[in-house]
């Protein structure tokens, strides 16, 4: 509440009295009042005096007759050479690249080619970060070139939108502001770099142009004007938060889930869970890969580092299973890019960290199985012969994990090269293994190997399943069977780094002799997904299959 | 003593203030405060605060703007002023006959060397 001092009111009396005689009720000298008191509050004057009075009355110029406008202009003013408010127009140029078009046109690049994507993190993983982001040349343009005054409702919009912008240009400053120095070399001594510098040229654009737009524009000292920019400010910083707080908790939950205290893995593991980012997680389970800033959110950067959450695959694999009850392969390979992106097959691939490894590890897209089943009395025999097929542009390991019927025994491998069928060795675990691993890792090339992995189970493993190719395999399984009991159960995969393809057939064949009949038959993969999320069991009598079935 | 140049600046500047508040207002209201202030500030124009509200008392008389007020929590209302129709009648008209006079003594001026 501003207060006047008797002489503040005095004089003010005397100067209405003066300029206006008779008539202080006049419209005009109530205009003046009002511009006063206007005056006294942009000033910030909260106990108005009679010098403070005074300042604000001579620049009304009250030497002039205020009712007879004709006759109070000023002095001649100075020959204007140049509008003064108008900055030079080199530097309007160089306003209008490096704060507007700089920022724009490298956010349209990074929206087709996804360079920061690829290399550091993904600045626009949603529509949302996108809008925010091209908010903020947007809003510098806006400002920096609007010369004609802004109408009230319009110039609170514009204010808040600023506030918005500054945020968001921080923050994405924050957290880039490491490559800054590195940009900066590489323009002076290499003559690029322009294109990480966008962040900072942005961030100073919108803070110029509202600091401009204060100076400038009078009708920005208005008391709206900080008020809605302050307001933006939130809105700003609130948006954010929405956007990327999730990630940063997840991110934490991710660090303090694979601790070996069980508080804070269960805090951990919670956080996960609030924050909904199990994707997060899936993703740092494949690891580091071609394209391994596609697995990277800002927050995943950001807390990587600082170096609090340095968690390997092995890591990840783990915590996801805790925080979900599932097994991180039996979920959908994660898109490794941008969720706002449509991607294409390459950049879905991921480097295969497991390759001649002991166990299984990510799943690979576009392998394609073929099954035949052949069953015999007393002694069941089961070859599966399966077919992989690999759509991707680079060789791939296919491994999987069998579960063999009770009792059985692989007791014969096939692999064919050059389509012909070329009959397995059989050696001791060891030897085998280290065999296998000098022809992938040095020789790159055809092996199959077949191991146990545990009871009823072999790991098997093929490489390479070349480019735009295709490698056949056959197991002979070999399983008791008793005429008390006539049913063969088939081998099923458990564990695989392959996808099926939803018109992927099984085709089953079985042969008996004696009382038993033989039968063929064929089911799709769809139905055999739909009885088990991996591949079933199944189990039929040698009379009845298709019942069965 | 004011010199010719100085009577004849303030001859022209009187000429053009009502086409400038005109114009300010047309993009639509404008609070009365912030008016004078734009107005100000244009470079040049050299009016004096205080006497651009009995150009806009005037301007209200002939029905060119209208007014309204507006409370205010810590002072006096706030009056808002606004182009009538007239008034935007008048300003295309005043608009067109400037554009057509600057254009043509533009070609009767010869550039300062």
């Amino acid at each position: 509440m501003t207060t006047w001092t008797p002489a503040a009111e005095s004089f003010f009396r005397d100067f209405l009295s003066s300029h206006f005689g008779a008539r202080p009720a006049d419209e005009v000298a109530q205009d003046i009042r009002c511009h006063v008191h206007e005056e006294l509050a942009q000033r910030g004057v909260d106990r108005v005096t009679r010098i403070e009075l005074q300042r604000v009355v001579e620049e009304l110029h009250p030497d002039q007759n205020m009712v007879e406008a004709e006759s109070a202009f000023v002095k001649a003013p100075p020959i204007p050479t140049e509008d003064p408010s108008k900055p030079p127009k080199t530097r309007t140029v160089a306003a209008a690249i490096f704060y507007v078009i700089l920022p724009l046109v490298v956010l349209v690049l990074e929206g087709i080619f996804h360079w920061c994507a690829m290399v550091f993190f993904d600045p626009m993983p949603t529509l949302a970060h996108a809008a925010l982001l091209f908010l903020v040349p947007i809003v510098s343009g806006c400002l920096l070139w609007k010369r004609t005054p802004w109408i009230p409702r319009s110039f609170n919009t514009i204010a808040c939108l600023s506030g918005v912008a500054l945020a968001v240009s921080v923050y994405y400053v924050a957290i880039t502001f490491w490559w800054i120095p590195f940009a900066i070399l590489g323009l002076v001594y290499f003559g690029f770099g322009l294109v990480p510098l966008a962040p900072p040229f942005a961030m100073i654009g919108i803070s110029r142009a509202r600091t401009l737009m204060w100076k400038k524009i009078p009708s920005a000292r208005e008391i709206p004007w900080k008020t809605w920019s302050r307001r933006g400010i939130y809105v700003g910083i609130a948006a954010l938060s929405i956007l990327e707080l999730p990630s940063y908790v997840g991110r934490i939950g991710l660090s303090m889930a694979k601790s070996e205290n069980v508080s804070i893995r269960e805090r951990g593991l919670n956080s996960i869970r609030i924050a909904g980012t199990e994707d997060d997680v899936l993703r740092s389970c494949y690891g580091p890969g071609r394209a391994w800033a596609g697995n990277q959110d800002a927050a995943g950067m950001v807390i990587g580092a600082i170096g609090c959450a340095e968690v390997s695959p092995e890591q990840a694999q783990k915590v996801y299973f805790l925080a979900t009850g599932t097994p991180y392969n039996e979920i959908e390979h994660p898109q490794v890019h941008s969720r706002l992106y449509q991607r294409d097959q390459w950049d879905t691939v991921t480097f295969d960290p497991d390759q001649g490894g002991d166990r299984v590890g990510s799943r690979l897209r576009g392998l394609f199985m073929d099954t035949h089943v052949d069953a015999s009395a007393r002694l069941s025999y089961t070859e599966w012969t399966v077919e992989f097929e690999n759509l991707s542009p680079d060789m791939y390991e296919a491994r999987c994990q069998v579960q063999l019927p009770p009792e059985g025994v692989v007791s014969r491998v096939t692999l064919w090269i050059n389509d012909e069928p070329e009959e397995a060795a059989f050696g001791p675990n060891n030897k085998v293994k280290s065999a296998y691993k000098s022809v992938v890792m040095v020789e790159r090339r055809d092996p199959v190997l077949v191991t146990v992995s545990g009871p009823g189970r072999v790991l098997v493993q093929c490489f390479p399943v070349l480019p735009k190719g295709q490698m056949k395999i056959r197991l002979g399984i070999t399983a008791p069977w008793s005429p008390d009991e006539p049913k063969v159960i088939l081998p099923r995969v458990v564990e695989r780094n392959f996808g099926f393809p939803s018109t992927l057939k099984h085709h089953v064949w079985s042969q008996g002799d004696g009382h038993d009949q033989g039968s063929q038959f064929t089911f799709t993969n769809r139905e055999l997904l739909d009885k088990s999320p991996i591949t079933p069991v199944q189990e039929f009598g040698g009379n009845d299959l298709s019942e069965q079935i | 003593m004011a010199t010719f140049y100085d009577n004849w600046t303030i001859q022209v500047r009187k000429g053009i203030l009502e086409l400038c508040i005109l114009n300010a207002l047309e993009e639509g209201e404008c609070y009365g405060y912030a008016l004078v202030k734009q107005l100000v500030a244009i470079p040049g124009l050299q009016v004096a605060e205080g006497t651009m509200y009995p150009l806009l008392s005037r301007l209200k008389l002939q029905g060119l703007v209208a007014t309204r007020l507006e409370e205010s929590p810590g002072g006096p209302a706030r009056k808002y002023y606004k182009l009538t129709r007239t008034g935007n009648k008048e300003r295309g008209r005043m608009n067109a006959y400037y554009r057509g006079l600057s254009e043509a003594v533009d070609t009767l001026l010869t550039p300062v060397s």
